[in-house]
């Protein structure tokens, strides 16, 4: 035990087994335990941390790890006693283990068998046909180029038919072998269960037959109220026993007479019987079945009349008193032979009026029933009114079975002569339509209505109904035998109007009902027993269902009997029953019930069949329905759903050798690719076949005419399977103009066309004469439909007439390009993309451009604004003006460029489009769409750039003109003096801001000369001018020299080194220091060293010396950037110091 | 590649020797045993304390199904005893229950009482989680025992929503957004009456075991731990082998009488001082307090139709 499983794990023998109990959870799996991924999991981490050693454990743990309920737990103990069994195992793991793998080998081949069919049936999707070599585009440089072949689409390359499917007859014959099976399965299966239910309905038929025992009982009915009353038969054996015979007895008393004679010393002393008070009387009585239904109250009668001790002997007959019986197994014997040995009693005939007639028929039974010298006539039915008219003609009087009626018969019959009251009394009511419906549905109540069960309902719970009622019910057919029956529709209705109007009252009879069964319970294993017990089932169904008891007893029981023989009567009592809730349950269980075999077979009954083979009919139909299915499967799939035969597309390789120069014919080549591909081919131009050629696995060679081409080629040739051998599809472009013009001059001049260059004149180079040019324009005309005149042939080279033709043919479209940014028309590069990919680009604005015809993608480059495409279509025509606009944005940027050292912002105005004008910040500006100028005016320069603002985009306006001009600052030291420049110059003025006695000359770069007049003196010099420089000289008149004066100002140091002008009254100096020194130039005068005391400069100030002369006058220094800037005022003139 | 080289078994952290389960009432030192209220201790038979173990060693929740009174609740309390893992956390099913219910149940009724009278604590919405057995465990994050009683009542979709807070011993409280996380596995034990076949990835997911009725032998066991000592050993066994009578088949109750209805008439025939010898000997009609057992008219019915 402790290492059983150990030992008995096959997989255990492998360390590195990883899923351990694999076999035998595959083994589960097999028994119908679902044993999953998860189920693995789960048992590696029990068995890593299972500590026990011991089977039984392992064995209950795995089967509660896999089970889901307890069947499985049970399956998986089971397995695991098999393949774990308590004692070593290792010969039978070895014995199982090739079995193992012998199984899963055959389920791999067959699992690869069948992938391997399923394959094959597949329509895997074949190799699809190549197209023709792709469309090169058209290089731009040469929008005239040949591309009228290419203008065209290309059309689909020639399908090929479509390639043959094996004929497949396996997987027909499999699938109709398949449905032979199923169907011969089917319909054993049917016999089958056909025969084991024949043998289930004979079974059950022989037990019903063979079953011991009454098989129907009678209910027992016990009465509340006696049928006859008590007074009635007192006063009837009263009547009787008035009779006048008071003679001793005949009948000698044996017991009596013995004991006189042992009393008296053994001498003999005979005692008779003393004889009955009351008259002797014969019954007859009516056994004909319309008296059925009375024969409970006959019975009644007779038996008061014994209990009564009124003598009499009861005889039979039936329906006709001319025979009669005492017992039923005597003979019976004839009327007239009763009288003659029972003539001295009183006759008492009872029966209802078919005996009547029988009487009346017959006088011999006449003549004797007059004999019998008291006689009388009881009829059962109370109501003379429905007694018949035969009645009255029979030698009897007949009475009814009332109370005045059988005092009648007492009389009639008790040897008086007092004559009976012929007045029988009160008679009941007649019966009425609403009488028989009440007595129906009591009836529908009832398991098996005997008439005397009936009787008692109608007495219990319905009394005030005639009894007369009965005689309708025979009327209608009601009563049959020994008990009413109604049919199952009226029956349904009687019971559903029963229990609408009273359900209270149905259930006190059903109660009632239920006793009388208790009551009437038959022998105990026989049929009748079994009826007795669907009776009560039935009755206690029906009270459950009112809800006082539960349903399932009755329902169990019907249940039961519903699996034996009486089946039958169970499924129609069932199916009485109104449906709905237990009832509906109910028949669902009956009918299976009767469809299962008995729980219990006789062991002599045999067992039903197992399995039946199918009959000779049966067959028949099968083979029919097979043979149908297999030529369905062998159509479908031989036709439609066959193995496919592919083409062999790259058999042959075709290529077209394009023409080299106009008037030459395309080229085709066929080479064999591969091997086995057929030396006899057909070559196929679109779908038609135009030439068939062999190889033999050479290259073949084909021009190809004018007229052929246009169109695809391909080389087909058919293989044995009937699939086709072919080679891609080859485009050949059809002859160009150029080609056919050409080959029409060659033809016409009688030259080889490859010797006509298309830069060749017709006179000139190729010698055609008037005749020859009047015979090409016909030919021209007759291919083309187009007139050329012979001035023009004699005119034009041959390319001339190509493009020509060309243009006329609407091969190419001049089109004008127009790009309109918003409402302004602008300068654009569009670059037009045919569909076929030819690119064309225009650069202009309103540039022509030859294109050819059809839908182009138009890509518009302008300055400034981002690239936009527009779809467009040119139409074959001659010219078209192709117009693209485009939405420009609402406000364009202006960008302005001054990259000059001397202007400042400041200097540049603007004038907005508008028309107002406008500093410049110095920044990009925001504007309207419209024309922007830009106005510079400097000493130096002015100038106007004028740009176009685009919405959207940027406008870029640069500023840089040519320097036109310099300025040369005069200084003449005095204000009074005058100035002259000789020659051409821009302007000459005194400038108030740089000081008196300054003047500035503006003029172009040259050598001007400048005389200076001062109080009658004059000096001339000459200064030079250099654009954009501004340049001072000191030409002051020379004369006395003048006292200095002092100039003192302070200079506020921000830079290191700036050059500064100082200037004061009379007195300029130009000056550059660096902080530290200065120079000075005095008017007139060569430099003045700073270093002299002139003037000094230190860190925080700077002290000059100036002639005092201008003492008061302000001192300027104009900075680098031009600007003139208030610097000192002369504070003391140089006396001072 | 093999599954198991795909994805390598997880080491389980488990202690066989701590938690193993005996079913014969021993618990450890230092503790009581407890069987809610009930006398004497659980006894196992030896397949469902394989069952037990099977269940603590692979960490899946135990489904125990069985007859109504075979002790199917009883056994979580027997476990928790055994393994010191008292109280048991119980959660017993409704048929309105939802899986939530089994690990948290917000008072959303209460809190909106609160609101309406202005209480404060209406703002703290933590004052109103009350954690059902499942999210208790989870939360203590320890070792625990956990009953989810008579799992077949509620609807159909609870077993499988169930499934995965089971699997990962996590959950949220999405209200709050706390979030709960237990490395130790608690012992479900789940209890079903087979009223409802149950969704077949949940009985995947659990280990399963039906309590058989006990034999009469395992029945006289019980009945001495159960009942009180000095009980006579000839009475014992006269009732059972009368109660073996009235659970025959033959006699087709619909309603069987179980352990626990047996333990009743028992000490209702030890109160009255019934005669063994006559218990023995009585018809099954003539059986004393046959209420005790037989709950059914039509039940009551067959018992006297028996042995009439």
């Amino acid at each position: 035990m402790t290492s059983a499983v150990s030992n008995a794990r096959p997989r255990e023998a492998s360390p590195n087994d990883a899923l351990p109990f694999g076999e035998f959870l595959t083994a589960l799996r097999a028994r119908g335990v679902p044993v999953g991924v998860k189920e693995y999991e789960s048992v590696a981490r029990l068995l890593r941390a299972w500590s026990g050693i011991e089977r039984e454990p392992l064995r209950d743990a795995l089967a509660a790890l896999l089970a889901r309920d307890q069947k499985e737990v049970e399956t998986i103990r089971h397995a695991f006693d098999e393949w774990f069994p308590a004692e070593p195992a290792e010969v039978r793991v070895r014995s199982r283990r090739p079995v193992v793998i012998a199984v899963a080998v055959l389920l791999l081949v067959a699992t690869a068998a069948i992938g391997e069919v399923w394959y094959r049936r597949v329509a895997w999707p074949t190799k699809a046909p190549r197209l023709a070599t792709p469309v090169q585009a058209v290089p731009q440089d040469d929008p005239l180029k040949d591309v009228a072949a290419e203008a065209a689409p290309l059309p689909p390359p020639p399908a090929l038919p479509p390639p043959p499917r094996a004929d497949d007859r396996v997987v027909p014959l499999l699938l109709a072998a398949g449905l032979a099976l199923l169907l011969a399965l089917v319909a054993a299966e049917l016999r089958t269960r056909r025969r084991r239910r024949d043998w289930k309905e004979s079974y059950l038929e022989e037990t019903l037959e063979s079953g011991t025992g009454p098989t129907r009982y009678t209910p027992v009915v016990s009465h509340e109220q006696p049928l006859v009353p008590e007074a009635w038969m007192d006063e009837v054996a009263s009547i009787l026993g008035r009779g006048p015979d008071d003679s001793p007895g005949t009948h000698l008393d044996v017991n009596e007479s013995l004991r006189l004679t042992l009393r008296h010393g053994m001498r003999p002393h005979l005692a008779f019987e003393p004889p009955p008070r009351n008259a002797f009387l014969l019954l007859l009585e009516d056994v004909h079945w319309a008296m059925r239904p009375w024969r409970r109250k006959i019975d009644a009668f007779v038996a008061g009349l014994g209990r009564h001790r009124v003598d009499h002997e009861r005889w039979y007959f039936d329906g006709d008193p001319a025979l009669v019986w005492r017992n039923a197994d005597e003979q019976p014997v004839p009327l007239a032979q009763l009288f003659a040995t029972r003539g001295a009693a009183s006759l008492l005939i009872v029966s209802t009026g078919e005996a009547a007639r029988a009487v009346e028929e017959n006088p011999t039974v006449q003549d004797t029933l007059r004999r019998w010298t008291f006689r009388s006539w009881l009829n059962p039915v109370a109501n003379p009114a429905y007694w018949g008219k035969e009645l009255d003609r029979l030698p009897v009087r007949v009475w009814p079975f009332t109370r005045d009626g059988l005092r009648g018969i007492a009389w009639d019959l008790a040897r008086m002569p007092q004559v009976a009251n012929e007045d029988v009394g009160d008679t009941a009511r007649d019966v009425t339509a609403d009488d028989v419906e009440r007595m129906k549905r009591l009836i529908a109540l009832v398991p098996r209505p005997t008439a005397a069960l009936a009787d008692e309902l109608r007495r219990r719970y319905a009394s005030d109904i005639p009894e007369e009622v009965v005689l309708f019910l025979i009327a209608e057919g009601a009563f049959r035998g020994e008990q009413y029956q109604l049919p199952a529709e009226e029956l349904a209705r009687l019971l559903a109007t029963l229990r609408a109007d009273a359900p209270s009252r149905e259930l006190q009879i059903r109660k009632y009902l239920l006793e009388v069964l208790r009551d009437s319970e038959p022998e105990r294993g026989s049929i009748a027993h079994l009826r007795w017990q669907l009776d009560v089932a039935m009755q206690r169904l029906h009270v459950a269902r009112s809800g006082e008891t539960e349903t399932a007893p009755a329902i169990g029981a019907l249940t039961e009997l519903a699996a034996g023989p009486l089946r039958h009567e169970v499924q129609g009592a069932v199916a009485q029953m109104p449906e709905g809730g237990a009832v509906t349950v109910l028949q669902r269980r009956v009918r299976r019930a009767g469809e299962k075999l008995p729980a219990t077979i006789a062991s002599d009954a045999g067992r039903p069949p197992r399995f039946a083979f199918p009959g000779v009919v049966g067959l028949i139909v099968v083979a029919a329905l097979t043979f149908l299915a297999w030529t369905q499967f062998a159509f479908y799939f031989g036709d439609k759903r066959g193995a496919e035969i592919p083409h062999v597309y790259d058999a042959y390789e075709l290529r077209m050798l394009a023409p080299q120069r106009g008037g030459d014919a395309a080229i085709l080549e066929v080479l064999p690719r591969r091997l086995g591909a057929p030396y006899v081919f057909e070559l196929w131009r679109d779908q038609r076949s135009i030439a068939s050629s062999v190889t033999e696995g050479l290259v073949f060679s084909l021009n190809v005419p004018q007229d052929q081409a246009g169109g695809f080629f391909q080389v087909r040739a058919r293989l044995p399977q009937g699939n086709l051998a072919v080679s891609d599809a080859v485009w050949v472009p059809p002859a160009t103009i150029e080609q056919r013009v050409i080959a029409i001059i060659a033809d016409v001049l009688n030259v080889d066309s490859r010797t006509i260059p298309p830069e060749a004149d017709l006179r000139r180079d190729l010698s055609a004469d008037s005749r020859t040019l009047d015979e090409i324009a016909k030919k021209i005309e007759q291919q083309f439909g187009q007139t050329i005149p012979l001035s023009t042939l004699r005119n034009v080279l041959v390319k001339d007439i190509i493009r020509l033709l060309r243009e006329r043919n609407r091969e190419f479209v001049r089109v004008y390009v127009d790009v309109w940014l918003g409402d302004q028309r602008t300068v654009a590069t569009v670059v037009l993309r045919h569909e076929r990919g030819q690119v064309f680009s225009v650069a202009n604005m309103g540039e022509m451009i030859a294109v050819p015809p059809g839908f182009y993608t138009a890509e518009i480059s302008i300055p400034g604004q981002p690239l936009t495409r527009q779809a467009v279509v040119i139409p074959s025509e001659y010219e078209y003006g192709l117009v693209l606009r485009i939405d420009p944005p609402a406000t364009g940027t202006v960008v302005i460029k001054v990259p000059l050292r001397n202007v400042a912002p400041r200097d540049v105005v603007i004038e907005l489009p508008s028309g107002k004008r406008t500093r410049w910040d110095g920044k990009p500006l925001q504007l309207q769409p419209g024309t922007v100028r830009v106005i510079v005016k400097t000493d130096y320069f002015d100038d106007t750039v004028t740009g176009q603002i685009v919405g959207g985009s940027t406008t870029e306006l640069l500023v840089k003109p040519a320097a036109v001009s310099g300025v040369v600052l005069i200084e003449t030291g005095d204000p009074g003096s005058q100035v002259t420049v000789a020659g051409k110059y821009r302007s000459l003025t005194r400038d108030p801001k740089v000081g008196r006695g300054i003047w500035k000359l503006v003029a172009a770069e040259g050598t001007y000369s400048i005389t200076v007049t001062h109080a009658g003196l004059q000096r001339r010099d000459v200064v030079k001018v250099t654009n954009g420089v501004t340049t001072r000289h000191n030409l002051a008149v020379p004369e006395t020299p003048q006292p200095r004066e002092r100039l003192k100002f302070w200079y506020y140091q921000s830079d290191t080194k700036v050059m500064h002008q100082i200037t004061g009254n009379g007195v300029q100096w130009t000056d550059e220091f660096d902080g530290q020194q200065a120079v000075l130039t005095r008017k007139g005068r060569t430099t003045v060293e700073g270093a002299n005391g002139i003037i000094l400069v230190n860190s925080s100030g700077l002290e000059m010396f100036v002639p005092d002369e201008g003492a008061g006058e302000s001192l300027y220094i104009r900075d680098i950037k031009g600007s003139w800037r208030f610097w000192a005022t002369i504070e003391q003139p140089a006396s001072a110091f | 590649m093999s599954v198991a080289e795909a994805q390598p078994f997880p080491e389980v952290p488990f202690d066989s020797s701590k938690f193993r389960y005996r079913g014969d009432g021993s618990v450890p030192d230092k503790s009581q045993y407890d069987s809610r209220g009930e006398r004497g201790v659980y006894l196992a038979d030896k397949h469902l304390v394989n069952a037990v173990n099977t269940a603590i060693i692979v960490g899946q929740p135990l489904l125990v199904v069985g007859e109504s009174g075979t002790g199917k609740t009883m056994l979580a309390w027997s476990i928790a005893s055994e393994l010191g893992l008292l109280p048991v956390l119980e959660f017993h099913t409704r048929s309105d229950h939802h899986a939530r219910d089994v690990l948290f149940v917000i008072d959303n009724l209460r809190r909106f009482y609160h609101a309406q009278i202005k209480d404060k604590r209406a703002d703290d919405l933590t004052e109103y989680i009350r954690y059902a057995a499942l999210g208790e465990a989870i939360r203590s994050g320890g070792k625990r025992v956990v009953l989810i009683d008579e799992i077949d009542k509620a609807t159909r979709d609870f077993p499988n929503d169930l499934l995965d807070e089971i699997d990962q011993m996590q959950f949220e409280v999405p209200d709050t957004g706390e979030k709960f996380k237990s490395a130790e596995k608690p012992i479900v034990v789940i209890t079903s009456n087979s009223e409802r076949q149950l969704p077949d990835p949940f009985l995947r997911r659990c280990v399963f075991h039906q309590i058989a009725f006990p034999k009469p032998e395992d029945l006289v066991r019980i009945l001495g731990q159960r009942l009180e000592p000095g009980v006579d050993s000839a009475l014992i066994d006269a009732a059972v082998a009368q109660f073996g009578r009235l659970r025959a088949e033959a006699l087709k109750l619909q309603k069987k009488p179980s352990t626990g209805e047996l333990i009743v008439w028992l000490r209702m025939l030890v109160h009255a001082g019934v005669d063994p010898a006559k218990l023995a000997a009585a018809p099954l009609a003539g059986l004393p307090f046959k209420g005790a057992l037989i709950k059914n008219d039509n039940d009551l019915g067959r018992v006297q139709r028996a042995t009439s």
